[in-house]
C-alpha cells in the first residue's frame, strides 16, 4: 500500500472510530480538521479508549506519559503523532 | 472539619499499632510455580465470557497470573497519583491531626506500591503503563480537593473488594493472598478516612459551588469511575496471555453482560456512599 492510501486508510479507520463514539455523525463525516477535544467531541475516558485503538492500530503500546500536548486535537494532528513522527511512544 | 480530626486522631493510632516492614514479612521465592493460581477466576476480566468458558485450566491459570500483574500496575499507577496529592496536602489548610494522619497514609501507600512493584518486576520484568490520560482542567481549590479524595474513595474502594476476595481465596498461591491481605489491611482505615472527608469537603462547599459546578462534578465522577474500570481490561494481558486477537478479545471482554454485571455488583458499596451523601444523584451504569 502506497503512502497516501495507507493515510487514508488510517484516518478513515479514525474517522469511523470518532463517528462510533459520537451520534451526531456518520462514518465518513467526520472532517479530518474537526477540532475533536475542544468541541467536545471526545471526552476524557474516550481518549483513553482511542489510546487503546491507536495501539491496535499500531500494533505496539504507547506509554500516554511520553504523549505530546496537542495529539488528539484533530484526526490530522492523531495521524501526525502516531504515525508519521518518529516519537518513542512505547 | 471536627469529625475529620476526630478521626484522624483515631487512625493515626490504629497505623502507629499495626505499623509493618513488608521488607521483612514477604518471603518472595525465586521462580513462581505455573500450576497456581494467582488471580480468583471469578474475577478475570474474561469470566462470563464464551472465551474464558472454553480455555483450558492452563490457560485460564496463565490469563490468571497476567490479570494479577495488572491489578497490580493500575494499583501502583493509582498509589502514584495517591502520593503526588497526599503530599501536596500536607500541612496545607487544615488542622495539624489531619497532616499527621496523612504522614500515615502517605507511608503505608508507599510501602503497598513496593510490594507491588517488587512482584510485578520480578516475575514479569514490567509494570503495565496506564492508559488514563487527564486532559487540562482547571478547578477551584475546593473542588479540586473534593475531587482528589473522591477519586481516593472510588479508586481504592474497587482495589479493595479484589483484595478482600483474593486475600480470602484458598486456591491463590499464598504470595499473591499475603499481599491482597497486606494491601486490604491498611485500605480500611485509608477508605474511612476517605469516606469522611470527602463527605465533609462536600457538605462545606456544595452549597458555594451552584448548580452547574455541582452538575459537573458529577459528570467528571461519572467519567473517571469509567476511566477506573477500563483500567481493569488491558489488551496487552491477552497478548501476555497468549490470545491472538486481543484487542477483539479487550472489546468483547468490556462489552460483555456478565463482566458489566460483575462490575456493578463491585461497584454498588461504593456508589451506596456517594448516593447516600448526595454526591451522586444516581448509581451510575458502569
Amino acid at each position: 500500500m502506497n503512502v497516501l492510501r495507507k493515510e487514508q486508510a488510517i484516518k478513515n479507520k479514525l474517522s469511523a472510530w470518532v463517528a462510533e463514539q459520537s451520534s451526531g455523525y456518520h462514518a465518513d463525516s467526520v472532517p479530518f480538521d474537526l477540532r475533536i477535544i475542544e468541541q467536545r467531541i471526545i471526552t476524557s475516558v474516550q481518549i483513553m479508549e482511542l489510546i487503546l485503538f491507536l495501539e491496535h492500530l499500531r500494533g505496539e503500546p504507547i506509554n500516554p506519559l511520553q504523549i505530546k500536548p496537542g495529539a488528539f486535537s484533530t484526526i490530522d494532528a492523531i495521524y501526525q503523532h502516531f504515525f508519521v513522527e518518529d516519537h518513542a511512544y512505547a | 472539619m471536627d469529625n475529620v480530626v476526630t478521626l484522624s486522631q483515631k487512625l493515626s493510632k490504629a497505623s502507629v499499632k499495626r505499623y509493618s516492614n513488608p521488607y521483612l514479612e514477604f518471603d518472595w521465592p525465586e521462580v513462581l510455580s505455573e500450576d497456581s493460581w494467582w488471580f480468583s477466576p471469578e474475577l478475570s476480566s474474561l469470566c462470563g465470557t464464551a472465551v474464558y468458558d472454553v480455555l483450558p485450566a492452563e490457560q485460564q491459570q496463565r490469563l490468571a497470573f497476567w490479570e494479577l500483574v495488572n491489578f497490580f500496575s493500575l494499583n501502583i499507577h493509582g498509589e502514584k497519583a495517591l502520593l503526588q496529592g497526599l503530599a501536596k496536602r500536607l500541612y496545607s489548610r487544615w488542622p495539624t491531626e489531619i497532616s499527621e494522619y496523612l504522614h500515615h497514609f502517605l507511608g503505608e501507600e508507599n510501602k503497598h506500591m513496593t510490594l507491588f512493584g517488587t512482584f510485578c518486576m520480578r516475575y514479569a520484568n514490567k509494570v503495565y503503563p496506564s492508559k488514563a490520560y487527564s486532559l487540562n482542567e482547571n478547578h477551584i481549590q475546593s473542588v479540586e480537593d473534593f475531587l482528589f479524595f473522591a477519586r481516593v474513595v472510588i479508586f481504592e474502594e474497587f482495589v479493595d473488594y479484589y483484595n478482600l476476595y483474593m486475600a480470602k481465596d484458598e486456591r491463590l498461591h499464598p504470595l499473591c493472598r499475603a499481599i491482597n491481605q497486606y494491601h486490604h489491611n491498611d485500605e480500611s482505615r485509608h477508605l474511612a478516612f476517605g469516606r469522611k472527608i470527602t463527605q465533609q469537603l462536600f457538605e462545606s462547599h456544595a452549597g458555594d459551588w451552584g448548580e452547574d459546578t455541582v452538575n459537573g462534578i458529577r459528570r467528571y465522577l461519572g467519567d473517571y469511575i469509567q476511566a477506573t474500570w477500563k483500567e481493569y481490561y488491558n489488551p496487552w494481558v491477552y497478548k501476555d496471555a497468549g490470545f491472538n486477537d486481543f484487542y477483539k478479545t479487550y472489546l468483547t471482554a468490556w462489552r460483555h453482560e456478565s463482566q458489566k454485571q460483575l462490575r456493578q455488583k463491585i461497584s454498588s458499596h461504593c456508589f451506596s456512599f456517594f448516593v447516600t451523601s448526595g454526591i451522586l444523584a444516581e448509581e451510575p451504569v458502569v
